[in-house]
């Protein structure tokens, strides 16, 4: 290859590139496979009060604050999705937080195991509370034990949006978005 | 009028505080350093007081010592406790299964026990165990029963057939299969019902369960095969239950998958659980979720009168609504919001003590924990008192466990923080506040 050829290559790709990170977030496809590769932090437990922590610590982002279990099928079908939307969506300062309503006591046995080998790259916690409601209520106190619930916190930490059941990645994405945009 | 309306609200306070007086303190009846959940409660006919609960001990050296490592607390067991006088006090919790931290623990996956006409007292719980077939962990479902009071239990029996499959990336939670979210009911005749939602036949994603039945025909001596009780439609995380009613009737609720819906139904037998009727649903709106709502229906049933709760996310809002028939099941009522003042409100139980319908449910009215609350009638569900909070310690009370005597009376456990406890209540007679009619729907 020549080296006029080979600069033309080069500014091509430079150019790619830059129309590719020039493009609006939002209408950046997300790589499934790649983003359910990068490994997330391995299950910790939180209890009530750490979980308040760590959602302190969040403000300032939007949270997709979920809350699944290993034994609640759909839960699991929302849960890539879920975390494929937060890539997408991270230069926006969406955060995605998730909390096992397993008990912490099974998180070396069943948890972290089980997202290891299904969602690497989520983010969750295990509920370390005498039962489901002391652990919810740090964000809804009228929370109905109905899994998947998802929060949308706004960036001062207030539910901006209480999903329940399973939603589409589109369905999310709308919600987020606005939620995100909002400021 | 001020006047009259503090005559009023005095006269109401009197009859609150009067109604708190009737009734017996609450009594702790689990092991205090233990972690105690999800009791049950049944009478014998010897006015004994019967309950078992998911129990833990705490040490964490004893977690999943059953190396199942499933998603639930592997190492529970399940303990009893009786009454002999009245409720005053109750026999030293002690341990029914064989083996230490077989139970499986989920708390809304209740254990289940029952009297029978001649004393024998049976029970029934979901238990951890290797399927045979494929050398995969399973929770099963189990019974024992005592004909000494509760002294003693037989060895448990397996009432489920295994599955023949290793269905662990369709059921999850650690499990190949599940025979669990089980009911548990006896009639006069001293025949025992068992059924629970059974996984044997879920193949892949979307799947949902099945309702199977096992009865035994002497007094839980032996079990028959197990058989279909329900198809592939049955919510699979929404507690079965049962109800024998005074005519050997048994009555199922449960929670039917459709079209996108989760809506409570109940089927009866009239022949000794040989066949049903047709589920039918009993719901006004209906639920539209694709979720686990973990959300039993209960039942109860005298004559043409049948009643049922439930919690629904249909209704607007959602919470406890409570539906009757007075023509044996052929139409019921419009959905009654239970508990309107309620920020949310769930885990309904009924039962019928004398001539009076008691419902009883688990309540959050402001931002602090969940209390207990009930409400009863005496014209069979046509109008109810309004709710009452049961008078209790502090702290998070849930998951009541209702039992009614022929005196009116009921002996009421409930989960309070890691405790289990019990109490005696009665509802005055004198109707308190307003009441509010069934016959229209109401909010």
């Amino acid at each position: 290859m020549t080296l006029g050829k080979l600069t033309v290559v080069v500014s091509c790709v430079f150019a790619a590139v830059g129309v590719w990170a020039a493009t609006p977030v939002a209408n950046k496809p997300a790589d499934k496979a790649v983003v359910n590769a990068i490994a997330a932090a391995p299950t910790s437990p939180a209890s009530p009060a750490q979980l308040r922590n760590i959602l302190e610590r969040e403000h300032g982002n939007v949270v997709i604050l979920n809350l699944w279990g290993t034994w609640c099928a759909p839960c699991l079908r929302e849960i890539p999705e879920l975390v494929r939307l937060q890539q997408e969506l991270a230069p926006l300062r969406v955060s995605l937080v998730g909390v096992a309503m397993d008990e912490a006591s099974s998180i070396d046995s069943m948890v972290e195991p089980f997202r290891k080998k299904y969602f690497p790259a989520f983010r969750t916690y295990a509920r370390n509370s005498p039962d489901m409601d002391s652990m919810v209520s740090v964000v809804d106190t009228a929370w109905n034990e109905i899994l998947p619930t998802t929060y949308i916190l706004d960036r001062e930490g207030k539910v901006a949006r209480k999903i329940q059941g399973v939603k589409t990645y589109d369905e999310f994405r709308t919600i987020v978005t606005k939620i995100a945009n909002a400021g | 009028m001020r006047k009259a309306s503090l005559i009023w609200s005095s006269l109401s306070l009197a009859v609150l505080l009067l109604a708190g007086a009737a009734n017996a303190g609450d009594v702790l009846v689990s092991a205090s350093d233990h972690k105690a959940q999800s009791p049950e409660i049944a009478l014998g006919p010897d006015g004994s007081i019967n309950m078992v609960w998911i129990d833990e001990d705490p040490a964490p050296e004893r977690h999943d010592t059953g190396g199942h490592g499933h998603s639930h607390v592997a190492t529970t067991n399940l303990y009893f406790a009786r009454s002999t006088n009245g409720g005053a006090t109750y026999s030293k919790p002690h341990r029914i299964n064989a083996k230490d931290g077989e139970v499986w623990g989920f708390s809304v996956s209740k254990p289940r026990v029952a009297v029978g006409p001649n004393g024998t007292i049976h029970v029934f719980y979901p238990a951890n165990a290797v399927n045979p077939n494929t050398n995969k962990p399973v929770a099963v479902a189990m019974y024992t029963r005592s004909t000494d009071g509760g002294a003693s239990f037989e060895q448990p029996q397996l009432v489920n057939t295994m599955a023949t499959t290793d269905a662990s990336v369709v059921v999850h939670g650690g499990i190949s299969h599940g025979h669990v979210f089980g009911a548990l009911a006896v009639d006069s005749k001293g025949s025992v019902y068992t059924m629970w939602i059974d996984t044997r036949d879920m193949a892949k994603e979307g799947d949902n369960g099945k309702a199977f039945m096992a009865i035994s025909r002497n007094d839980g001596k032996s079990f028959e095969k197990d058989t279909e009780l329900f198809p592939a439609d049955v919510c699979p995380c929404c507690q079965l239950t049962a109800y024998v009613d005074a005519d050997d009737r048994l009555f199922v609720g449960s929670r039917q998958v459709e079209s996108g819906y989760r809506d409570s139904t109940i089927a009866v037998s009239t022949d000794g659980g040989r066949t049903f009727s047709p589920r039918q649903r009993i719901v006004g709106k209906r639920w539209a979720i694709d979720g686990c709502p973990l959300k039993p229906t209960t039942v109860a049933a005298n004559g043409d009168n049948i009643y049922a709760a439930y919690y629904t996310g249909g209704e607007d809002p959602q919470g406890v609504y409570f539906v009757h028939s007075t023509d044996g099941g052929k139409n019921y009522s419009a959905p009654m919001l239970v508990h309107a003042d309620a920020k949310v409100s769930d885990a309904p139980v009924l039962t019928l003590a004398g001539d009076t319908l008691h419902l009883f449910w688990h309540a959050k009215v402001d931002d602090g924990q969940r209390r207990l609350f009930t409400r009863s009638s005496r014209d069979h569900g046509a109008s109810f008192t309004a709710p009452v909070e049961l008078p209790m310690a502090a702290g998070a009370a849930q998951l009541p466990a209702v039992a009614g005597r022929p005196d009116g009376s009921v002996q009421l456990a409930w989960q309070h923080g890691s405790e289990v406890r019990a109490m005696r209540w009665e509802s005055t007679s004198a109707r308190v506040a307003s009441t509010q009619s069934t016959n229209a729907q109401s909010k």
